[in-house]
């Protein structure tokens, strides 16, 4: 009960209108005026609700509460100024007045160090500024792709052209090495006894070189194709296709004997057609530089690394001097002389090209007379 | 000239005269004539052009045929000879010196009946001129003669 008069009229004091002699014109100035505040400041709370649901940038969290509470509480003391015009209930308007106190610290608290973060924030010439310059780096940006599409588009056309070029080298260039080929024959058989020893060796020499140039041509667009073959992977047995090209060897020289050593399988994930490329060129080239020995050995098999499977073919024929390794991978790079053993010296090329494409790597050991030994991997990560 | 003869569509002397010579060594005795660009083939086997109102022979007992020829190429031939009723079934060896992938397929895919590298070594190519004498020849039964359709 004491609460309460306290409350609406704690001391026995007199409504405001009393101080205001109930002047009909100072009421109505004075109830107009705090009522027209005091639903001005009820709204505002619905429009910083209305603007923080439109645009999310605009949280500011608490603080966005704190001051919509410090403004209805401001609402509610010019409200209640009302009401105290005629009910001098002065106890509940201090107490309003303090919610609102301390609703005002608060805000102020949080809004101060606010500041400077609304300030960071960029201004709209600022932003103009930025959007211009990304206008401008989109547009850039456009204009290198162009650049590029263009460039891609003469790429594609040099490679179409590249294409065609190697196609003429098998068909053209050939042709006429067929003829000095097949009339150095022609030659040796219908006027082979008007023609004396020298001259035949002389023709032997013609026919040699019309088909170590054949040679040189195939062995080239071999190289060309697989460099813009497309990569089929496919599960495949280095085995397998090692078996064929050792058989095809024991073919070619019958009299040549070698033992062929290999483990049961070797899978891989890799282009069948490519790989046996690869296991060829080694496997002749082994076959090739083991010729002349008595115990020829040429090996195929992997050593385990502990993130990559190294593949090898190992031979124990001449060897060669680790000192010209670095030519072993370059095309028409030879490191014996034709006398001594036949090849064009792009062999190897093919066969690091096609290592290359599949993301391994290839590389030698050798020693002058001991042999040699091809390691490689094709790019299968663990 | 008779149906029996065989047409060789190469437009390098050199290579013909390799290839005259081996088809003969291999004792091919059959007529062999000669076409040196795709047109001058087309209007030999459909009397057409400096053929035209020359007597009907009948179609080759075997069609040689190179691939890159003056005029019209040789898979162009090839097509144009699969598509006319007296050409459809004649027996044609692509003989060429590419081994390019695409090329055999347009070939057979055009309905080439074989394909062959011609070989730089004179040696191996007589080899292969001999084996195709003596397989397309003598072994293989060529189709029937067709009776020439009146148009």
């Amino acid at each position: 009960m004491q609460l309460w008069n306290w409350l609406f009229d704690p001391v026995g004091l007199t409504a405001h209108g009393f101080c205001l002699s109930w002047s009909p014109a100072l009421m109505v100035l004075h109830a107009g005026s705090d009522a027209v505040i005091a639903l001005s400041y009820f709204s505002i709370p619905f429009a910083l609700g209305w603007l923080a649901s439109q645009r999310e940038d605009f949280r500011y969290g608490w603080v966005i509460y704190a001051f919509g509470a410090f403004i209805l509480a401001c609402g509610a003391t010019h409200a209640f100024s009302i009401v105290t015009l005629w009910v001098p209930a002065y106890g509940i308007e201090g107490v309003i007045k303090f919610v609102t106190a301390i609703l005002s610290v608060t805000t102020a608290l949080m809004l101060w160090p606010l500041v400077p973060r609304l300030v960071a924030l960029p201004s709209t010439a600022e932003l103009a500024r930025l959007n211009n310059e990304l206008r401008k780096e989109v547009e850039e940006r456009r204009r290198a792709e162009e650049a590029l599409r263009l460039a891609n588009q003469s790429i594609e056309s040099k490679n179409r052209e590249l294409e065609a070029f190697s196609y003429s080298v098998a068909h053209d260039l050939r042709a006429p090495l067929r003829g000095i080929d097949g009339f150095s024959q022609v030659l040796l058989e219908d006027y082979g006894e008007q023609i004396d020893a020298e001259g035949r060796s002389h023709l032997g020499h013609v026919r040699r070189s019309a088909q170590h140039m054949a040679q040189l041509i195939d062995d080239l667009l071999s190289l060309a194709r697989v460099s813009r073959a497309e990569l089929r992977l496919a599960p495949t047995d280095l085995v397998a296709i090692a078996c064929d090209a050792v058989a095809e060897l024991r073919l070619a020289r019958p009299d040549v004997a070698v033992t062929f050593v290999c483990p049961d399988k070797l899978p891989v994930l890799a282009d069948p057609g490519l790989m046996s490329i690869v296991l060829a060129n080694l496997l002749s080239n082994a076959w090739k530089f083991t010729r002349g020995r008595k115990d020829a050995q040429i090996e195929l098999g992997c050593l385990p690394q502990a993130d990559e499977t190294v593949y090898f073919v190992r031979d124990n024929g001449v060897g060669f001097n680790m000192a010209y390794q670095a030519k072993l991978f370059v095309a028409f790079q030879r490191l014996h002389a034709p006398g001594e053993f036949e090849g064009t010296g792009i062999g190897l090329a093919t066969v690091s090209r096609i290592i290359q494409r599949h993301g391994g790597q290839i590389w030698a050991e050798a020693q002058v007379g001991q042999g040699a030994t091809f390691y490689f991997t094709i790019g299968e990560r663990r | 000239m008779n149906s029996n003869y065989v047409f060789l569509v190469e437009d390098n002397p050199t290579d013909e005269a390799l290839t005259i010579r081996s088809l003969r060594k291999a004792a091919v005795t059959n007529e062999i004539i000669i076409a040196r660009d795709g047109e001058e083939a087309l209007d030999h086997l459909f009397m057409t052009g400096h053929h035209a109102g020359r007597a009907y022979v009948g179609p080759p007992a075997l069609i040689l045929l190179d691939l890159n020829l003056p005029k019209i190429g040789g898979l162009e031939v090839l097509r144009r000879l699969r598509a006319d009723e007296r050409t459809r079934m004649v027996p044609v060896v692509i003989l060429t010196s590419s081994d390019e992938e695409q090329d055999l397929l347009d070939s057979y895919g055009s309905g080439a009946n074989s394909y062959v590298r011609k070989p730089v070594e004179f040696g191996s190519f007589t080899d292969m001129v001999h084996q195709l004498g003596l397989y397309w020849l003598i072994v293989n039964q060529g189709p029937p003669q067709v009776p020439l359709m009146k148009s």
